[in-house]
């Protein structure tokens, strides 16, 4: 009776199991929690944001004294002025 | 005939790899989906606000009748059934345009003759971009945090109550230089195409 191994797979496959679940638990915590997905998303869009309002590459608060709109804007014969 | 050994069979780790992946190529397509059409309709909204600026821009009777028209344009064009679904379906939404003078907003240096923020505005933002995909987390802390400001600034023609409070106010100044002689009620301001 004590030599038989049946059910010894079922045992395996529980532990192998508890395992898997613990390593896909363990990283689900680390990309959460240092919120890699959202650096990937949420950290452009700063950036995206700031070039859709201000056509400057960064914070939509900092691009605002960086606008084109200040440049001054004049016509000339001669061109830029090199 | 070969003896049955369970713990060494690896027929099933392809299709664990394969839903792995699968999880992985979906979340990153949708992301970069969602970019692509973000980027578009930014553009699409770019032009409305344009529009509405240029309206808004427009000389008329007093700046009543200029607003109105700047948003009736932009009721126009994002009520317009190839727009308006992008804007209903919950992937995209706009906020009523705002018309008015930022220059105190944008001005950086006080002493600098930069009258030039005038116009639209449209409050935009992208819900599409926030996504909470399994096991690898959300897109963003805050839901509503792809927002921006989308805004076309043409400036603002005087309109004709600029004109005439612009008139009265030189005639009064003429007044006060004490060399003409006339009742500042007797004035009537005459305009051709403008101040």
């Amino acid at each position: 009776m004590n030599s038989s191994q049946k059910g010894q797979i079922t045992i395996e496959a529980v532990l192998i199991l508890a395992i898997f679940v613990s390593i896909v638990y363990a990283g689900s915590n680390v990309f959460n929690s240092q919120q890699v997905l959202s650096k990937l998303v949420e950290g452009p869009w700063s950036h995206i944001s700031g070039m859709i309002e201000n056509a400057q590459w960064g914070p939509p608060q900092t691009g605002q004294s960086k606008h084109p709109n200040h440049l001054g804007r004049h016509g000339s014969p001669y061109g830029d002025i090199p | 005939m070969t003896h049955f050994q369970p713990l060494k069979n690896e027929d099933g780790i392809l299709t664990l790899d394969f839903i792995f992946a699968s999880l992985v190529v979906f979340a990153f397509s949708a992301i970069i989906f969602s970019f692509c059409m973000t980027l578009s309709i930014v553009e699409v909204v770019q032009y409305v606000s344009f529009s509405t600026a240029r309206l808004y821009s427009l000389g008329h009777m007093n700046e009543n009748e200029q607003n109105t028209l700047a948003e009736e344009k932009y009721t126009q064009l994002t009520t317009n059934p190839a727009l308006a679904t992008l804007f209903t379906s919950g992937w995209f939404e706009v906020r009523p345009v705002i018309l008015s003078d930022f220059n105190a907003e944008f001005s950086a240096d006080p002493s600098a003759d930069s009258n030039t923020f005038i116009g639209a505005r449209i409050p935009f933002s992208a819900p599409i971009l926030y996504k909470r995909i399994p096991i690898v987390g959300t897109t963003a802390s805050d839901p509503d945090g792809f927002t921006a400001n989308i805004q076309s600034f043409l400036a603002k023609e005087p309109n004709f109550d600029d004109c005439q409070s612009f008139m009265l106010q030189r005639a009064g100044a003429f007044l006060n230089l004490g060399t003409y002689t006339f009742n500042a009620n007797d004035v009537v301001p005459l305009m051709d195409n403008g101040c």
